[in-house]
């Protein structure tokens, strides 16, 4: 009885000298409803990214990034309209493939960090849309404007956490805004009123 | 006849004001015979891959160059070659960003640039195009198929040159160029979106 753990610790050493963080052969997450466990989740803001894209002048899409958010989302799957989502991003987190681009963003002109350092989503209501998405509404606020907002969520996937001892959590997220209902119409129409924001969002259960 | 071309202008004056400035239209008819070069601040190549099942993960190459060769009375013989250096690497994560260039990942020490070179070009409905290539990643080169839509073209205010713009789709597999780190946790799959602007020469 001895020799197995012995053995089982030896045929697992080469993989763990590979591989320090122990992976798991296979994705843990999966798309299923089903896996989603009832609780509080927090932002793991290392895989949560805002993208958001804007037509260039007719001629090309030019897309961007923020990161960094943090926030919490209460969830019960038995009970969708009682989701509570409160996500902050720091405007300061910004980039774009032009760093005097992410200069000029942050700026007066555009997104004046140096007032509104954040952009804040809360929620008050969500409801099951078509194919298992479901529709979050809530209040949108960025450059010190505030408007109602609507993020059609998807699950992406749900699975045992490999970093802390519940669940992990991720959704696919889309929105689109005007930018110049919030005072952000620099360029507009040249560069696109509308934009489009593509969010993946991952959660850590609390 | 003053005082009637003077009320038409009136009349056409909302119009006018309501018109769309845009300079760029998707309009193929604008995009006139000849050698366009890549408009390197407004090419991005994005990329998407799958993180443990639980999200996606997503970053950008940028500072591409290349050519596209079209001549629109005969669009499945354009071509396209184009070279994205590895170096240009981008995500939400520094650390991240350091260690994709890294032997571990794409090598660009070795390997420091990724290309495509078109070999045939398929028209598809409604501004679209498939446009087949050699994709060479990571010193490794395989046939792949870009997804395209043409998005506009006209001429830039900025520069007055004639501007043309893409978006186009990609995927394929990593480990095929090599780069298996984390597969298949970090799913093996990457799905590129590409905005690609080119100037005529």
């Amino acid at each position: 009885m001895r020799r197995l753990p012995l053995l089982v610790a030896l045929l697992a050493l080469p993989a763990a000298a590979q591989a320090p963080m122990k992976l798991p052969s296979a994705p843990p997450g999966k798309p299923d409803p089903a896996g989603i466990v009832a609780g509080t989740y927090a932002i793991e803001p290392a895989h949560t990214q805002v993208m958001f894209a804007l037509d260039h002048l007719g001629f090309s899409i030019f897309r961007g990034f923020l990161s960094n958010a943090s926030g919490t989302l209460r969830l019960d799957p038995r009970n969708i309209g009682a989701t509570k989502l409160d996500v902050t991003i720091p405007i300061d987190s910004i980039y774009t493939t032009s760093r005097e681009l992410n200069g000029e963003l942050i700026g007066a002109k555009f997104l004046d960090v140096q007032h509104w350092p954040n952009a804040t989503f809360a929620s008050t209501s969500a409801l099951l849309g078509p194919d298992g998405k479901v529709l979050v509404n809530g209040n949108l606020t960025l450059h010190g404007q505030t408007h109602p907002a609507q993020i059609t969520v998807r699950l992406h996937g749900a699975g045992k956490s490999l970093m802390g001892k519940g669940q992990s959590l991720g959704f696919d997220g889309r929105m689109a805004i005007n930018r110049s209902e919030y005072g952000i119409s620099g360029g507009v129409p040249l560069v696109s009123d509308q934009v489009q924001i593509t969010i993946a969002a991952a959660f850590e259960q609390q | 006849m003053r005082a009637l071309i003077s009320a038409l202008a009136l009349i056409a004056l909302p119009a006018v004001a309501q018109a769309p400035a845009l300079p760029g239209a998707p309009e193929t008819a604008r995009v006139t015979a000849g050698t366009y070069k890549v408009e390197t601040n407004h090419t991005q190549v994005g990329f998407a891959v799958d993180h443990f099942g639980f999200s996606i993960f997503r970053g950008a190459f940028s500072g591409a160059s290349g050519t596209l060769a079209i001549d629109p009375a005969n669009p499945t013989k354009a071509q396209l070659s184009v070279t994205v250096p590895i170096a240009s690497v981008q995500t939400s994560n520094d650390t991240l960003n350091k260690e994709l260039v890294s032997a571990d990942w794409f090598d660009s020490g070795q390997f420091p640039n990724a290309t495509f070179v078109s070999t045939a070009i398929a028209l598809g409905p409604n501004n679209t195009a498939l446009v087949d290539g050699n994709l060479t990643i990571h010193g490794i080169t395989k046939p792949a198929r870009m997804q395209v839509h043409f998005h506009g073209a006209g001429i830039n205010p900025m520069d007055k040159a004639l501007t043309a713009g893409f978006d186009a789709r990609m995927g394929f597999n990593r480990s095929d160029f090599g780069i298996t780190k984390y597969v298949p946790v970090v799913s093996d799959h990457v799905e590129l979106t590409i905005a690609g602007a080119f100037e005529k020469q």
